[in-house]
């Protein structure tokens, strides 16, 4: 018990010191490039957070590609370097627009007396699964780089487009609930909002 | 709590737990005097009625301890119960101080809280249906920590609904906040290691217990110098607001975040 709690303190410590320390040099890899100041935001352009072209071209592995390929080591090494600061940055400026988004919702809403509870949970809960994906994703790219998560993440999204392809295919498109004349459909699949 | 110098503690020890014991009445007494010569004892009945009882409890097992030494046990751990369940109208205090102000914030208290101290109490309940001395702990200590991990739950509750609703809470109401969740996560971690460790942890707990609730009157005592309420709202009890249009906007804003990211990533 006793051990557990310590290996678990040892942990939680050394999670917080590498991220605090990956934190500081980020930041000074991008001031030391001119990408930016101390303090100010890296992106421009409107609406909140990010914006999702930059941050596309960041994951990209395309100019990746042709550094390996044709730069020496070091200099890969320190390209790789660099856009691991920016995805990172990039990331964590993403979970900063949504956690303002959902600090102004709650002082807007605090003094409604028509709140609705099932409303706010299921907003709180879809806010901490995208935190914690972003959480996931800050640690993968942390360890691995964001070419290598990009494509760790295209390949799982294929491979779910193809297995929902497959149920489709072996489901009949209206399922007859025998007996009951009720009918099943397959569900549309649901869009988010385009930017 | 504060427990008068008691037998198994020795020489040293002894003094120690004495010097301990006059410092935490004296800080009980002159947090009182603070609450009478700023006049909001009224303001705060259920934490100043239970500081009360603290006192009392303390000035009166010194003379049992002095006239009646055998019952001073047993009556340590009666007054101890009584200030267990004191000790939930704080929580209370603190609940309808913080949040009265706020309707949105209260309706969600009025779910999760219940919701909350049912998850914590049936445990407790449970445990107590079980014993045949309608107990919940095995021994007293045991029954004290079950209690205090109920008021542990409801206090964390609450402050994880100030916390995330930003309701601001005043300098009175923080430190309330703040000394009270320091106790209680004291004694947690007292009153387990007590019972796993037994006997051998005793003196240790005997300077442990009342040096922890004397830093918990130390910040109650910078909190509560003097009157210092939860600010009011400045302009938005006054905005009626369509709840449910803010409700859509901030989840469509979510997604938009959310397709931000899947775009971003899986290109």
């Amino acid at each position: 018990m006793t051990a557990a709690l310590i290996t678990l303190l040892a942990l939680t410590t050394s999670v917080v010191v590498a991220h605090w320390r990956t934190r500081l040099m980020t930041r000074r890899l991008l001031i030391e490039e001119g990408v930016a100041r101390a303090g100010e935001s890296l992106w421009q352009g409107p609406g909140p957070g990010p914006q999702s072209e930059l941050g596309g071209a960041l994951f990209d592995s395309s100019d990746w590609a042709v550094v390996r390929r044709e730069a020496s080591p070091p200099c890969a090494r320190r390209f790789q370097e660099e856009r691991t600061a920016l995805a990172l940055e990039w990331l964590r400026q993403l979970r900063q627009s949504a956690s303002s988004l959902m600090s102004n919702h709650a002082k807007a809403v605090r003094s409604s007396a028509a709140l609705s509870v099932s409303g706010e949970l299921r907003l709180a809960s879809e806010f901490f699964a995208f935190q914690l994906l972003t959480g996931v994703l800050y640690g993968a790219v942390w360890l691995c780089g964001p070419f290598h998560v990009a494509a760790l993440a295209g390949y799982s999204i294929d491979i779910s487009r193809r297995l929902k392809e497959a149920v489709e295919d072996v489901l009949p498109a209206r399922v007859s609930f025998a007996g009951t004349g009720v009918t099943a459909q397959p569900q549309q699949e649901s869009r988010p909002a385009a930017d | 709590m504060l427990g008068f110098a008691q037998p198994l503690l020795w020489g040293g020890n002894r003094m120690l737990s004495s010097a301990i014991w006059w410092a935490g009445l004296m800080a009980e007494a002159a947090l009182l005097a603070c609450a009478v010569r700023g006049r909001f004892l009224a303001r705060y009945p259920l934490f100043y009625g239970y500081l009360s009882a603290v006192l009392l409890r303390s000035l009166l097992l010194v003379v049992i301890y002095q006239r009646f030494p055998a019952a001073y046990a047993r009556t340590y751990w009666y007054s101890q119960f009584l200030l267990v369940l004191l000790g939930c109208g704080v929580v209370w205090e603190i609940y309808r101080r913080a949040l009265h102000q706020y309707p949105g914030v209260v309706r969600m208290a009025q779910n999760v809280i219940p919701f909350l101290f049912a998850l914590s109490a049936s445990r407790v309940i449970a445990k107590a249906w079980e014993s045949p001395k309608w107990l919940p702990g095995a021994t007293t200590l045991e029954t004290e920590r079950d209690l205090r991990i109920v008021q542990a739950a409801l206090l964390a509750g609450l402050v994880a609904l100030a916390l995330y609703y930003a309701v601001p809470l005043g300098k009175n109401l923080k430190g309330m906040i703040v000394g009270y969740g320091f106790f209680l996560a004291t004694s947690l971690v007292q009153l387990t290691a007590r019972n796993n460790l037994g006997e051998s942890f005793q003196s240790a707990w005997q300077i442990l217990q009342p040096t922890s609730y004397l830093l918990s009157l130390i910040f109650w005592l910078v909190a509560l110098w003097s009157y210092a309420p939860a600010p009011k709202p400045q302009h938005e009890s006054r905005l009626e607001v369509d709840y449910q249009a803010l409700l859509k906007a901030t989840r469509r804003g979510l997604g938009t975040t959310r397709t931000r990211l899947s775009r971003t990533i899986g290109s």
